[in-house]
């Protein structure tokens, strides 16, 4: 296990930050923490980075106990690029270097990775927002290490700066390496993640495969001439999970598949001709705003 | 220890305040020196050259507030960037943090030992008569006195450095300690307040000029200076505990 975290707790004063939270990040996946703005992610990412104190519960890294020598093999970005202003991208890479042991040559190496080589000697204040943030990968990716951390990778960044990133944790999981990722952005989470933690007001609500966590239920808009009818119709059906009443039509959620053809079929039994049958695309945002209600 | 002494090299080396305030404080020693020397003619003046090392030390000791200023902004601008931060996640541990920043007031302290001692060994053999061994080493031991008296001075900083977190009001903090601290110490007379922490330290080192008439007119003969020494030195571990405990217990933000 790469990390395993129990019963973890926060409390700033009278607000409670993490709330008795436990996950298991496994080997060679790519772990999201999804939440809305201050549902707790980056506190309970910088607990597991030693720069914030908890008020109970445990983690481990790498199966050992907790111990500064684990942060040497892992790359992170917590929230903002934190450098130092005076230093050049390269000098600040050196502080890094040092830190972790690496040797000076990798650090052209990351820079080139994330397109920042030629302005390897500007000082980190003339950087724009996005540059900051690409520094920060770069500083994350220095040691080349086996988990990296990365708390909003793509704040800041343009589109294709967007891009380059959801490609860049694509190639890393494919040589294996572990990634957590905190975001606010389900797209981002849906892309990239094989496994999903969903947080709110620091609880942990839901957590486990992507393909389990963040499935929306099939659904069908469907319309005829007497909505009270036809609701009464489909309300004895056994695949029908949920009736959702919008301005002129019904959206049902179903329990299980089912094809627009069979529907149709028991509507013309009762002698109801649907006037719009539609299948709707599972829609992700939904699903999690379901599950953070 | 190397490498924490590299890292805070790396950070220093391009830092503008940090050469223009050790530039400045060493310049402003010679030129204090060079004054001194002018002003006083007379050799049986004991601030004159040969100037002794109380004397020397006394004067070094009014321009350390110049690197201990430099320390301070050196200090919270790693809260004010989060740097301090990146670096524990990057792989410092916390007493590392602590260590890379007490070497660094070790240095500075050496730094200014050694510039009082390069500099009055220049002008004894410039301009005093009867520079020789003997009167060379007399009262050398200020020059070490003047080593713990620089330390215990970025140790507090240091302490108020890590509570504060902010640049200007760690330096007002500690304009007001040394303000209370001398007023209370001057004003009760009681030897109990010469132990407050600038009190002590300034007790470690007497103006050698004020030392004499304060002889002729007080009977009563003050503490010597071990205890002096001792009391420091308990304040240079208690601020260095301080501050240990401060990175250790707390939340590492700006």
């Amino acid at each position: 296990m790469i990390l395993s975290v129990k019963n973890l707790a926060k409390k700033y004063g009278n607000i409670v930050a993490v709330n008795d939270i436990s996950f298991e990040v496994e080997k060679g996946t790519v772990f999201g923490i999804l939440g809305p703005n201050g549902s707790g992610k980056t506190t309970t990412l910088g607990i597991l980075l030693d720069v914030v104190e908890r008020n109970g519960g445990s983690f481990s890294w790498f199966d050992q106990a907790a111990d500064e020598n684990h942060r040497n093999r892992i790359g992170s970005i917590l929230e903002t690029p934190n450098f130092y202003p005076h230093l050049d991208a390269e000098s600040n890479l050196k502080v890094n270097a040092l830190i972790k042991n690496v040797s000076f040559d990798r650090i052209d190496e990351v820079l080139s990775r994330v397109n920042l080589l030629e302005r390897k000697n500007s000082k980190f204040r003339t950087f724009s927002l996005g540059m900051k943030q690409r520094l920060a990968i770069a500083n994350a990716l220095l040691s080349d290490p086996e988990v990296l951390v990365l708390d909003e990778p793509t704040n800041g960044l343009d589109p294709q700066g967007i891009v380059e990133i959801r490609d860049l944790i694509n190639e890393l999981s494919s040589k294996g390496k572990t990634i957590i990722i905190a975001s606010h952005l389900i797209d981002e989470i849906e892309k990239v993640c094989t496994h999903v933690a969903i947080m709110k007001k620091g609880n942990l609500l839901q957590y486990g495969p992507v393909s389990e966590i963040l499935v929306a239920d099939p659904r069908i808009e469907i319309a005829s001439e007497n909505l009270v009818e036809l609701e009464e119709v489909l309300k004895k059906q056994l695949f029908v999970k949920k009736i959702e009443k919008r301005k002129n039509m019904l959206i049902i959620s179903l329990n299980r598949d089912v094809e627009i053809a069979e529907i149709s079929k028991i509507l013309q039994e009762k002698n109801i001709y649907p006037t719009h049958l539609n299948q709707v695309k599972k829609r992700l945002e939904e699903q999690f705003f379901e599950i953070i209600k | 220890m190397i490498k924490l002494l590299k890292i805070e090299w790396y950070k220093l080396r391009p830092y503008t305040i940090f050469w223009v305030f050790t530039g400045l404080y060493s310049i402003l020693l010679f030129g204090a020196y060079y004054v001194v020397k002018k002003a006083t003619s007379s050799e049986e003046f004991s601030l004159g050259f040969p100037m002794k090392w109380q004397g020397l030390t006394y004067i070094a000791g009014w321009l350390n507030p110049f690197l201990v200023l430099l320390t301070i902004l050196y200090t919270t601008n790693e809260y004010t960037f989060n740097t301090i931060r990146q670096n524990v996640i990057d792989g410092l541990s916390r007493t590392e943090v602590f260590i890379s920043k007490v070497m660094v007031h070790l240095l500075f302290s050496l730094y200014s030992t050694i510039l009082v001692v390069l500099l009055g060994t220049l002008f004894s053999a410039l301009f005093s008569k009867s520079f020789n061994a003997e009167n060379y080493f007399n009262d050398f031991y200020f020059v070490g006195i003047h080593f713990l008296k620089c330390f215990t001075f970025f140790s507090i900083a240091y302490m108020l450095s890590l509570l504060f977190k902010k640049g200007i009001i760690s330096i007002i903090a500690l304009v007001i300690l040394y303000i209370g601290d001398s007023l209370v110490s001057w004003i009760i007379t009681n030897p109990i307040f010469d132990m407050l922490p600038f009190a002590s330290m300034s007790n470690l080192i007497n103006n050698p000029l004020f030392e004499q008439i304060a002889k002729q007119l007080t009977p009563e003969t003050p503490p010597p200076l071990w205890v002096f020494i001792l009391v420091v030195i308990a304040y240079m571990i208690l601020f260095n505990a301080a501050s240990w405990f401060l990175l250790n217990k707390r939340d590492l933000k700006g």
